[in-house]
């Protein structure tokens, strides 16, 4: 058994690597000890963002890393990382806990959630309860949010989508978005149809919005409790939707695990997390 | 405390022409940098601010270790860090941008003008229940209102009234808005409550002396309340002009001052 095999608890759930213990750990220093291991867990949201053409471009120039990254929850990487089973965590929306002064928090990126309408809507600003209550289907006519008295189409995205699960996670509080809402396959397809349904709301990704953003689509992200989504309010925490992405190491961390930090902070990195959706901060 | 090449992530020459910082720590700070960060990125639309929140000592840390460039902070180092840091404490610096206080509300028919720190050790740790033992005969049971323990308010009134070792008492009844805790107060007799100074002195609560003093602009800016904090910014000396123009921009008083005045809070001079 080696730290790959231990990781896999990392997910499910702690007991698993207590029980694994600490001369595992050790064996697999052993056994890794040609190839440089470089073991990545916690918060799935930051996987999805990482585990793209970021890793597949960070291999290429450091050949010799072993990586592994497995998705979980925040929390479990911090506990993984302070027992050594990992090398770096993602985490979140929080800081490692303050007590904890050997942990090195370094925010990546910031992921944001635009609520979007047909850009002739006469609707520009939701309120967070409203916006709720819409994507749970307890409003259901424009009338209630000031717009005319007809249905209002919901349209979401698959249960994977990033924007999907950031949507139930901040805006639901852990809540679904209703059954009936219509699913659409791509941020394309979520434009396009707002664009073309002026009793449409929807949502998209801030960069999925830049990306689909033309003079053809006549979408519009409606301001949400007074705050325009904009670099600034989302920057400073204002908009309300929005998730700040960490990658946490220890002051004692190996030098593969500073380079992949080193090159998730660089130009080339950030770019590269910009076209996985989020928005960068280096 | 070790930092981990941060000179290799910070200097990294960017292609973009915009100029990003980071900024981190407490949230009492926060309302006054998210309105002049604000203010700062519409003057120069080429600045990207980004705000992340925890406690002072994140504040710190993170300035230490090179993660962010700026510190937001609102109680002194502890000791912890301040030992580890000893050798290079020299090479970071404060900048004081506004000055905050805990306010203690009580219901405005309370006759009781005066409390110490003492007395309120004891009335939020549930030692001392009943308004007659502060001088109200009449008054009853007291009702104690607290922010909500995630409400940086909470741990500030920890810090400066309970103490590392006592708790608020679980018949305490907490809030998650400063407007909540306000209008509670005004609604209950016998009432007692804390909060933000500038919370209180805008819902225009009745405010309590403590230890002999009223908070006021005055006071608080002397530090003569003994319930007062320093909002402050930390950061390296030889920080980036960047950096600097933005600690700039906070103290100026055409700038960042005139927002914290605009905002009813207490400006540094």
């Amino acid at each position: 058994m080696n730290r790959r095999t231990v990781l896999k608890g990392v997910g499910v759930g702690i007991g698993a690597i207590c029980a694994v213990g600490a001369a595992n750990f050790y064996y697999a220093l052993l056994e890794f000890r040609r190839r440089k291991p470089l073991i990545i867990g916690g918060a799935t949201v930051v996987k999805r963002l990482l585990d793209t053409r970021l890793i597949e471009t960070f291999l290429k120039y450091y050949p010799e890393a072993d990586l592994l990254i497995e998705g979980g929850y925040s929390h479990g990487g911090l506990m993984a990382l302070e027992r050594g089973s990992i090398d770096l965590a993602m985490m979140s929306n929080h800081l490692a806990p303050a007590d904890k002064l050997n942990f090195l928090e370094y925010l990546i990126g910031i992921e944001t959630v635009g609520i979007i309408v047909n850009d002739n809507s006469v609707v520009k600003n939701i309120s967070t309860i409203d916006a709720r209550r819409v994507f749970q289907r307890e409003i259901t006519n424009w009338k209630e949010l000031g717009g005319p008295d007809a249905p209002i189409q919901v349209y979401s995205r698959p249960d994977d989508e990033t924007a999907k699960k950031s949507v139930e996670q901040v805006l639901l509080e852990g809540g679904v978005v209703h059954e009936q809402a219509t699913v659409l396959s791509s941020n394309r397809a979520m434009a396009e149809k707002v664009s073309s349904d002026p009793l449409a709301i929807g949502f998209i990704s801030q960069q999925g919005y830049l990306n689909t953003k033309e003079p053809t689509l006549k979408i519009r992200p409606l301001s949400i409790d007074g705050v325009e989504m904009d670099q600034r309010s989302i920057g400073l925490g204002l908009y309300p939707l929005v998730r700040q992405l960490f990658l946490v190491l220890r002051d004692d961390a190996s030098d593969i695990s500073k380079k992949f930090i080193a090159f998730v902070l660089s130009d080339e990195g950030q770019t590269l997390l910009a076209d996985s959706g989020a928005l960068r901060v280096r | 405390m070790s930092q981990v090449e941060p000179k290799i992530i910070m200097t990294e020459e960017q292609s973009s022409p915009i100029k990003r910082l980071q900024i981190r720590g407490s949230e009492s700070v926060k309302p006054i940098i998210q309105k002049i960060g604000y203010q700062y990125m519409t003057d120069f639309p080429s600045v990207e601010l980004t705000l992340s929140l925890g406690s002072s000592v994140h504040g710190y840390k993170s300035v230490f270790q090179g993660t962010a460039e700026i510190g937001m902070v609102s109680s002194n180092m502890p000791d912890e860090l301040h030992r580890q840091m000893q050798d290079k404490i020299s090479e970071y610096k404060y900048t004081l941008i506004a000055h905050d206080a805990i306010a203690v509300i009580v219901h405005p028919s309370n006759p009781v003008k005066n409390l110490t720190r003492q007395d309120l050790k004891r009335i939020f740790s549930g030692r001392a229940k009943d308004w007659e033992d502060f001088g109200w005969d009449d008054g009853g049971k007291i009702e104690i209102y607290s922010p909500h323990p995630t409400h940086q308010a909470f741990a500030t009134w920890r810090r400066l009234v309970m103490g590392e070792t006592s708790y608020v008492t679980i018949e305490s009844k907490t809030f998650n808005s400063d407007k909540a805790i306000t209008q509670s107060v005004e609604n209950t007799r016998q009432s007692i409550a804390y909060l933000s100074w500038v919370e209180a002195h805008a819902a225009g609560s009745t405010v309590v002396q403590v230890d002999g003093q009223y908070p006021s602009s005055e006071t608080i800016s002397k530090k003569q309340y003994l319930l007062s904090q320093e909002l402050r910014l930390f950061s390296k000396i030889d920080a980036s002009d960047q950096v600097e123009k933005f600690l700039n921009y906070c103290v100026s008083q055409k700038t960042g001052q005139a927002i914290i005045k605009d905002m009813g809070w207490i400006s540094i001079g």
